[in-house]
């Protein structure tokens, strides 16, 4: 009983783990988008303060998903609704 | 349980004392104490601000000058999104944004930040969904609502009701994850590291508090204004 309590933290914190892992695609394309608004502010150095905003938009928009790994990850260690 | 070792992590948030209500037993928490701080250093500001304004000068005066920097951003950057609609949004989106950014900066001062419980961001994504929705039936008449919930064709009615509550989903748990991430990082710094910790997280704290705070508030009062504006305009 006490070993398999034991097991069930180990794979919460595995699986903790691998939830975190979600945040390689927000970082991606959060750079993807950086890279996107500076190329746009080099075209067009009037529109800066539009095309900030437009980047924090989509960066926000993608956050979202790495933000819910996290989550995930917070609750399997700290709630967690497994044992 | 994480405490391994005898280290405590102190992220969580703390009770301090039980009431009754409708036969439920409720908590007075450390977030209700830091949200009436915040409130209380919010209404100092503005009382101040009310009287400087009143005693308007033609040259202002420092304290007057950053009142009036203070609004004017935040009534440009409403107008910046949701244009000659701005005047029935700005008052409530200036006020938020002031409350969000000085929650979530309050963690410099050693409150548990309120932004960091889900309960007050639920709440404040709960008065955008209103916003949303009234605004939508008050702009586009109810048919223009009910006709938006059938697009392209009535096929499609559960898949845009998921639509209309996914924004207070994804509004609250943004902020509400930003604030956590940022706590349990310094939680971690400090609890963990103990005697070690002691001026070098000063940049952290700059970055986890001052920095995404900044930022996640600015970016919840644009997504808000921006649902609001599709929701008026029609996308």
């Amino acid at each position: 009983m006490d070993y398999n309590e034991y097991f069930v933290l180990g794979m919460s914190a595995i699986g903790a783990g691998l939830a975190v892992l979600a945040n390689v695609g927000p970082g991606v394309s959060q750079g993807f988008a950086a890279a996107a608004a500076s190329t746009a502010v080099g075209r067009n150095p009037g529109a800066v303060s539009e095309i900030r905003t437009t980047m924090l938009l989509g960066q926000a928009f993608t956050e979202t998903s790495g933000l819910y790994g996290l989550l995930v990850a917070i609750i399997l260690i700290i709630v967690q609704p497994l044992m | 349980m994480l405490a391994s070792g005898g280290m405590e992590l102190d992220f969580y948030i703390e009770g301090i004392f039980p009431y009754r209500l409708f036969g439920q037993t409720l908590w007075i928490t450390t977030t209700h104490v830091s949200l009436l701080i915040v409130m209380m250093v919010m209404l100092t500001f503005f009382i101040l601000a009310n009287r400087a304004i009143k005693k308007a000068t033609e040259v202002p005066g420092t304290f007057q000058n950053i009142v009036e920097m203070i609004v004017d951003g935040l009534d440009n950057f409403t107008k910046g999104v949701v244009g000659k609609y701005s005047p029935s949004f700005r008052n409530y989106f200036g006020t938020a944004f002031i409350f969000i950014w000085i929650s979530n900066t309050s963690g410099l001062f050693g409150l548990r930040t309120p932004t960091g419980d889900y309960g007050t961001t639920l709440a404040l994504a709960i008065v955008t969904f209103t916003l949303i929705n009234v605004n939508e039936i008050r702009y586009n008449k109810l048919s223009g609502f009910c006709k938006n919930l059938m697009v392209p064709m009535p096929l499609f009615f559960p898949l845009n009701l998921i639509g209309k509550i996914s924004p207070v989903v994804s509004l609250s748990l943004r902020l509400f994850a930003n604030n956590l991430s940022g706590i349990i990082v310094m939680a971690m710094i400090y609890g963990l590291l103990g005697p070690l910790a002691v001026v070098w997280p000063a940049p952290l704290h700059a970055f986890f508090d001052v920095f995404i705070g900044s930022v996640q508030a600015f970016v919840f009062c644009l997504l808000s204004l921006t649902f609001i504006n599709n929701a008026i305009v029609g996308d």
